[in-house]
């Protein structure tokens, strides 16, 4: 019972915080609770001012036109219409090659191999490398084998391939996971009815984890778009609207990248291009959550 | 029968993907030996300069504008995401809550392209200014920080939301304030993860070129101060990379080979991060 | 229906006399959104006891004892009716908005032992740091003094900086208990503090408990009737009407369980239901 005298008598033990009448205690978790709410204010302002820079300073330069034309004076005036073009086609390229293999991949690690074996660790280990690997890295290792040693050149088809590579680790990191948010009642189900694997992975898994497969590709669509640094040495920069794949032609981030820091005078056009690119990637990142969403309600139901 | 085919067809695709890792590997180095035969390693580090057309190849002071980017980014970024990671689970009223982390979501996916765009037109001139020349090692931490933050926040938002809620409860039991909490029980329980996301932003950090390249001033040079210019060694390889031939070409490839080793460097440490939690 | 709320009644009238009450709730309610959890709960809680809340489950035992120390302020959607007594003070009117000074007085323990995944030493001095206790010296001693209140003190006392989590789940348990003494409580509650435990573990709680009446009132919810008879000197019975956890009797444990009052008490220590 003299103990709890003794905790009473330490409350009042500390003067510094005693003079403005608060425990020890109370001063570190006021202070604690204001570095809380100073961050979350000073981060918000700043992402605020970022986001509203874009829009206000891009909006003026958007307009129909601006979608359609062709880059006039390296960007200082016309649209953006061919960069949209090489843009689409290096992204399509891109999902076109990465999808069936990470696909594949994924249902590989998520349906056939241990989840905690050596094997699928490994694996799992170098798409980790992969997914933090520096862009301008792939950006060289492109330029080497898909510009020069494949023949190639500066086109959209090396661009496309380079970015393959890198959204790969992100498109199976999906797919996997929408796999596994499968019930597993479903394989169960598959087994029971005496189904080979084939069919069950085919006509119920695959239709089961669509939701989290079409997720996977607009997470590597996303991460194509944004993508400016690997492109650079593969698809180069030419303004012109490309007649094939073998063309060399710029996306969107690299327009952005070209009219800030190469062209005077392009800012405005590119705040306009950047505006276009955040708009796309916010639909992105939504359909996404939408999506993800949907998978934890259903794995929550079953 | 069919079933065989799936299996042989999913391997050898898994097995492509998974040694891409490895062929990447094999094509930096296979471009850098030509010059690693010519060129001693040690003067990468002790050559006079810069000047790769004169067969100058130190490339020290790079080196070390990443590095003093990277750290600059994760001390300005690292406390300002743990903070807001705590606010979204214990501090925010529930409707800011799904919107905030659906706002991070966004940050995280911006191309770094935007950042460089809004640093090199809105945050260079406020600096320089201040001090000149504005495009600077502080322009640059800047706006590497914003763009580490939402990977960091994104990070430790998921430990405090893994986190068993029975601390909490005994937290709350034991008369403790949620200040003292979140500092004295929940902090140190996630800390792999505020480990984890560190490790992670780092990564991200070293790595980015476009908009280090666009706000730093590239001047190949040590900074005296937080206002000199700098050149990541990112930015060096995308700067240089279009007119580079023979032992410059070289050099810039084994600058990208130890630019890997650093990032499979952090993920090691990263996996041996989360290894060691899941063990407790 | 009806005959419930007669029985509480006339229990209300008949227990108001005796001794020294530390606890109180009156016409107590409790809802999570709009499913109600309690309906009228009007029980008395003596001190330097040791009370069990017996009852079978879903019958609002464990959601009771958290509106003792307001851990129901968890749960955000919760709402709560009528009043809870503490000596003289009405823990949701007088204490206020801060539950914290009303947890320093009543402790809690929990079902599943919940040590902080930190050493044993940081364990208990948590909580001693947050309420001004830093001098090294005075933590080391009350330290001691809990963990040897709790038996612990010879199984540990030479490795409190290992992780609590290497310890048995018994001793996680008494730790727990440690844990929440170290405050010197008035009431600690305990929510079926046995059930994840073995019968070794669970029979050292029991005799901790019995030690621990003289100083502390104790609340122990428990659905082991054996337990309760083991340790309990007042006991109240809990009971699902319609979904909504009800109280039906309560009273000195010899007679409760003796002369039952309530048919449904007498059917449920009868194990009929």
């Amino acid at each position: 019972m003299n103990l709890s005298f003794r905790i009473n008598s330490n409350i009042d033990s500390n003067r510094v915080a005693s003079l403005i009448g608060l425990r020890n205690g109370q001063l570190w978790d006021l202070l604690f609770s204001a570095a809380v709410w100073g961050s979350v204010l000073i981060v918000a302002m700043v992402f605020l001012w970022l986001v509203g820079d874009v829009l206000i300073r891009g909006v003026s330069a958007v307009s129909w036109d601006f979608l359609v034309s062709p880059v006039i004076d390296s960007g200082r005036s016309g649209g953006i219409a061919p960069v949209l073009v090489s843009t689409a086609c290096i992204v399509a390229v891109a999902l076109a090659v990465a999808f069936p293999l990470a696909l594949a991949s994924a249902i590989l690690i998520a349906e056939f191999l241990p989840r905690t074996g050596t094997v699928s660790r490994l694996v799992v280990a170098s798409f980790d490398v992969l997914a933090g690997m520096p862009s301008i890295v792939f950006g060289l290792f492109g330029n080497a084998l898909f510009n020069q040693l494949l023949g190639f050149g500066y086109s959209l088809l090396s661009g496309g391939l380079t970015l393959a590579c890198m959204v790969l680790p992100f498109m199976i990191k999906a797919n996997v996971d929408g796999l596994r948010a499968v019930p597993r009642s479903y394989r169960e189900a598959g087994d029971a009815l005496a189904m080979s694997r084939t069919s069950t992975l085919w006509h119920v898994l695959l239709p089961a984890a669509l939701p989290g497969i079409i997720a996977g590709v607009l997470l590597g669509m996303g991460r194509a778009l944004a993508e400016t640094a690997a492109l650079l040495f593969t698809s180069g920069y030419v303004t012109r609207m490309p007649e094939s794949l073998m063309d060399s032609g710029r996306t969107i981030s690299i327009h952005i990248y070209d009219l800030a820091m190469n062209v005077a005078g392009g800012d405005r056009m590119a705040y306009a291009s950047a505006l276009i690119l955040v708009v796309l990637l916010i639909l992105i990142n939504t359909a996404v959550v939408r999506l993800g969403d949907w998978i934890q309600r259903r794995s929550l139901r079953a | 029968m069919t079933d065989r085919l799936l299996t042989w067809t999913l391997g050898a695709a898994t097995l492509m993907v998974a040694s891409l890792i490895a062929i990447i590997a094999a094509f930096l180095l296979n471009e850098s030996l030509g010059m690693l035969n010519r060129v001693e390693l040690g003067r990468f580090f002790t050559d006079s300069g810069w000047s790769p057309t004169m067969s100058r190849f130190n490339i020290l002071p790079m080196i070390v504008a990443s590095v003093l980017l990277m750290a600059g980014a994760v001390i300005v970024a690292a406390p300002l995401a743990i903070f807001t990671a705590v606010f979204l689970r214990f501090y925010a009223p529930s409707p800011v809550i799904d919107i905030g982390r659906r706002i991070i979501e966004v940050l995280a996916a911006m191309p770094s392209v935007v950042y460089g765009l809004w640093g090199l037109v809105v945050l260079v001139p406020i600096i320089a200014a201040w001090q000149q020349p504005g495009a600077s090692l502080m322009a640059g931490i800047l706006v590497l920080s914003l763009m580490i933050f939402p990977t960091i926040t994104i990070v430790v938002h998921s430990g405090l939301a893994a986190m068993p809620r029975h601390y909490i409860e005994a937290s709350q039991a034991l008369a403790m304030s949620r200040a003292y909490m979140v500092r004295q029980v929940v902090l140190p329980a996630v800390r792999a993860s505020i480990a984890a996301g560190i490790t992670l932003g780092a990564a991200r950090a070293i790595g980015e070129t476009m908009a280090v390249m666009m706000v730093t001033g590239n001047i190949v040079a040590v900074p005296g101060d937080l206002f000199d210019p700098v050149r990541a060694l990112t930015s060096n390889i995308a700067l240089e990379m279009a007119y580079a031939l023979g032992d410059h070409r070289g050099a810039l490839y084994i600058s990208s080979l130890l630019l890997l080793s650093i990032v499979i460097l952090l993920v090691l440490i990263n996996e041996f991060i989360v290894s060691n939690k899941l063990e407790h | 229906m009806d005959r419930i709320t007669e029985a509480t009644s006339y229990i209300q009238e008949q227990d108001s006399s005796s001794g020294n009450i530390c606890l109180c709730t009156e016409s107590l309610c409790l809802s999570y959104g709009t499913r109600a959890a309690l309906e009228n709960v009007n029980l008395r809680i003596p001190s330097r006891a040791v009370t069990a809340i017996i009852g079978p489950s879903g019958s609002g035992k464990s959601s009771f004892l958290c509106c003792l120390n307001r851990m129901t302020d968890l749960c955000c959607s919760t709402t709560i009716e009528g009043s809870v007594r503490l000596g003289e003070h009405d823990i949701h009117r007088d204490l206020g908005k801060n539950p914290i000074a009303l947890r320093r007085r009543v402790g809690m323990v929990f079902q599943h032992p919940n040590p902080f995944p930190f050493s044993i030493w940081k364990n208990l001095a948590l909580p001693l740091k947050h309420h001004g206790v830093r001098n090294k010296q005075e933590l080391s001693s009350v330290i001691e003094q809990a963990l040897r209140r709790v038996g612990l003190w010879e199984e540990v006392g030479d490795r409190l900086r290992d992780s609590a989590l290497t310890l048995s789940g018994g001793q996680q348990q008494r730790l727990c208990i440690a844990r929440a003494l170290v405050l010197e409580p008035e009431v600690l509650l305990m929510d079926e503090p046995c059930s994840s435990l073995d019968p070794l573990s669970t029979k050292c709680i029991e005799t901790l408990i019995g030690q621990l009446k003289n100083s502390y009132t104790i609340v122990v919810v428990t659905h082991d009737l054996a337990q309760a008879r083991r340790v309990a000197d007042h006991v109240a019975l809990f009971w699902n009407a319609d979904g909504v956890g009800r109280l039906i009797e309560q009273g000195p444990a010899a007679r409760v369980f003796q002369h039952p009052e309530h048919e449904l008490t007498t059917s449920y220590l009868e194990g009929q239901l």
